[in-house]
């Protein structure tokens, strides 16, 4: 802070015009399309924020069809499984990392870099044949193979750098105090992990409720494909009729589980639990 | 409670450095053993290894007379405290000093009686639901001792558990640390690089440097009968002073940066002192004379005194110093001076002991000489001392032996 007021103005002021411009830029499409989602299909291009005659219809209509409810459950329990698997495998994985000293330990983290590096699209196709010989095209393991493939390097990751900052001593501790490994790992690592494995568990749902390549791709009915690939195959009331109403609600609905994810998850992800571990 | 016997006891680590060397130390049952040493000694690895948290590269493990090199830490039956203390800090003080005998799968009401009991030893009654994070360092520290006694195990292993705390707690907690374990006769190992909590706390101190151990025996002996310059020069603070001498050819007086000191004055016939025939004795037993030869002469602070508080008549040499420093304690007078010229110590002998580098502008040698308060010593003005030539303790400047260590 300056001690000159003018100048302290002025950057106070340029603060708020830059907080206010990031806000605007990623707030507006939001708010537009939340507008969109209470509008009728006749007012769809009036181009006003508010709308004239705000109407649930298109909220209505989105879960009468089971195409969309349908979806909701398989993203759901798609994206739910992929992530335990993620947090539980990458959590034994990113400890081993960040723990042990084993040949290969640099490679696997490269490795794990370089899947999640990789372009997703080039894997599409292949994809698409392998599933259909192996028979697990359109099926949730054919969408949570995948997902695990890309979010476990992400959950590695993380996880690892949380690892490391448990001090070591209180493993040591814990063996003195006659745990087994495993025991440790339980009782005393995991607990204080916790704040990483929600953050991870968050970023994990995140990227698998999001997807949209591979669910439009290696899915072809109802029973696997998940919210963002059914919004595609929304139709209009008409075969003129654009479906957008519908397509904003259905887009306003499947924005709501992750903001409840983070909003229930957020003090838990600040929280310093490894404070007064050691010294003081 | 059980003995803790190292045989031979050597680690490698996996880039061949020898951290531990070839360490024989037998821990009588109920014993309070110190490990001391530099930082780097291996003393820590040693514990870890008696902990089962270090691998034992060679040699072997005995604890209550049963080999225990591969068994882990949780089947020894010893606890630990830990230089962080490392508490657990999702658990409350009970469950933290619990948590041992819940793993071991003790009843409910049998873990609380024993954390309870604990808690009351260590005054901890009434933080029991608390959470480390919400505890002061020496409340954490007691914790941790908590968390050892509760199991009473068969031994102690204490790795440097004063170290994060400030200096008048580290007093308190020190003395208490000393009753506990007179109170509780649990056989222990505690690490430290301090060398008064080694002085103060310890039945016997085992003083290590470069992974080997190179004396044990209790402070005192440690303290009057060093077997060679380091360890002379690591036990008493402030440190021993070394100064670059030569034996006369006839064996009777030593040539030093502050003139010539007979050895073999006049004695006074009141038996209390320590002959100089003894010590020329020792020497000639040590090393018999063949010319002059370069020694190291020891002379701990308290064996000078200013020279005008000693009766003219008594024996032992007299010399001259400046005094750039006086430090008064009230009790003592501590006379710092310096001077240009050879110095006695080789550099990594003074980079492990904790002794201070000479201060930038002054000489090579330093010299501390205690003095009683009646002295007269000014800063800048030079004092004339005088050494009691019958406590000298001379080292051979190539093996770093004690030549004349005194028999205990």
């Amino acid at each position: 802070m300056t001690s000159d007021p003018a100048a302290g103005n002025r950057a106070l002021l340029g603060w708020v015009t830059a907080n206010t411009v990031v806000v605007v830029l990623s707030l507006v499409p939001l708010l537009w399309l939340v507008s969109l989602s209470f509008k009728t299909p006749e007012s769809i291009g009036d181009g006003r924020l508010v709308p004239t005659d705000p109407t649930l219809a298109n909220y209505r209509g989105i879960f009468t069809q089971s195409l969309f409810t349908r979806a909701l459950v398989n993203s759901l329990g798609i994206a739910l499984i992929s992530t335990l698997l993620a947090v539980g495998i990458g959590g034994l994985a990113a400890y081993a990392i960040a723990r042990l000293r084993f040949p290969g330990r640099r490679a696997l983290v490269g490795l794990a870099l370089l899947i999640a590096m990789f372009p997703q699209i080039s894997l599409i196709s292949p994809l698409f044949n392998l599933w259909r010989q192996l028979g697990i095209f359109d099926t949730w393991i054919g969408l949570i193979v995948p997902y695990l493939t890309f979010s476990l390097p992400l959950a590695i990751y993380t996880l690892a750098t949380f690892f490391r900052e448990i001090p070591p001593d209180l493993e040591k501790a814990a063996a003195m105090d006659g745990a087994t490994p495993a025991q440790t790992f339980v009782r005393v690592i995991a607990p204080l992990a916790a704040p990483g494995t929600v953050t991870t568990a968050i970023l994990v749902f995140i990227f698998c409720w999001n997807d949209f390549l591979f669910a439009i791709s290696l899915t072809s009915t109802e029973s696997s494909r998940t919210a963002p690939a059914a919004i595609a195959f929304f139709t209009g009331a008409s075969q003129f009729a654009q479906p957008i109403g519908s397509i904003a609600a259905a887009a306003v609905v499947i924005t709501i589980p992750i903001i409840v994810f983070v909003l229930l998850f957020q003090r838990r992800i600040v929280a310093g639990l490894t404070s007064g571990a050691v010294k003081g | 409670m059980a003995d803790i016997v190292l045989d031979h006891v050597s680690k490698r680590f996996a880039d061949g450095r020898v951290v531990v060397d070839d360490v024989t130390l037998t821990i009588a049952d109920g014993e309070f053993l110190i490990l001391v040493g530099p930082s780097g000694c291996g003393k820590s690895t040693t514990l870890n290894m008696i902990a089962g948290l270090e691998d034992i590269t060679a040699g072997e493990l005995r604890i209550g007379g049963k080999v225990v090199n591969r068994l882990p830490p949780r089947d020894r039956d010893i606890a630990m405290v830990f230089q962080s203390y490392a508490l657990y800090p999702h658990m409350t003080v009970r469950q933290n000093m619990g948590f041992a005998l819940s793993l071991a799968k003790l009843p409910k009401i049998e873990i609380a009686r024993k954390v309870e009991e604990a808690a009351r030893i260590l005054g901890l009654t009434e933080h029991l639901e608390r959470r480390p994070a919400a505890l002061s360092g020496g409340q954490r520290q007691r914790v941790a001792m908590g968390r050892a006694i509760v199991r009473s195990p068969q031994a102690f292993l204490m790795d440097e558990p004063l170290s994060n705390l400030d200096a008048k707690l580290r007093v308190q907690t020190r003395t208490q640390i000393s009753r506990l374990q007179n109170r509780l006769g649990t056989t222990t190992v505690y690490v430290t690089h301090d060398q008064t909590e080694a002085m103060t706390l310890g039945d016997r101190v085992a003083v290590m440097r470069a992974g080997r151990i190179q004396q044990i025996a209790p402070p005192g002996e440690l303290y009057a009968a060093p077997v060679n310059i380091f360890v002379a020069g690591f036990i008493g603070s402030p440190a021993m002073n070394f100064l670059p001498v030569t034996l006369t050819a006839d064996g009777r007086a030593l040539r030093t940066p502050l003139g010539e000191w007979r050895l073999d004055g006049p004695q006074p016939d009141d038996g209390r002192q320590p002959d100089v025939g003894r010590l020329l004795e020792r020497l000639r037993r040590a090393a018999p004379p063949s010319g002059e030869r370069p020694l190291v002469c020891g002379i701990r602070p308290e064996h000078f005194e200013d020279a005008a508080l000693v009766p003219a008549d008594r024996s032992g040499a007299r010399c001259t110093v400046r005094a750039e420093v006086v430090e008064s304690l009230g009790s003592d007078k501590y006379v710092h001076s310096s001077w240009a010229g050879p110095v006695a110590l080789g550099t990594d002998l003074h980079a492990d002991l904790p002794i201070d580098p000479p201060l930038p502008g002054s000489g090579g040698t330093q010299l501390v000489a205690r003095l009683d308060a009646a002295s007269r010593a000014t800063k800048g003005e030079p004092v004339r001392l005088w050494v009691d030539t019958t406590r000298l303790h001379l080292f051979d400047p190539v093996s770093g032996a004690n030549l004349t260590a005194p028999r205990v």
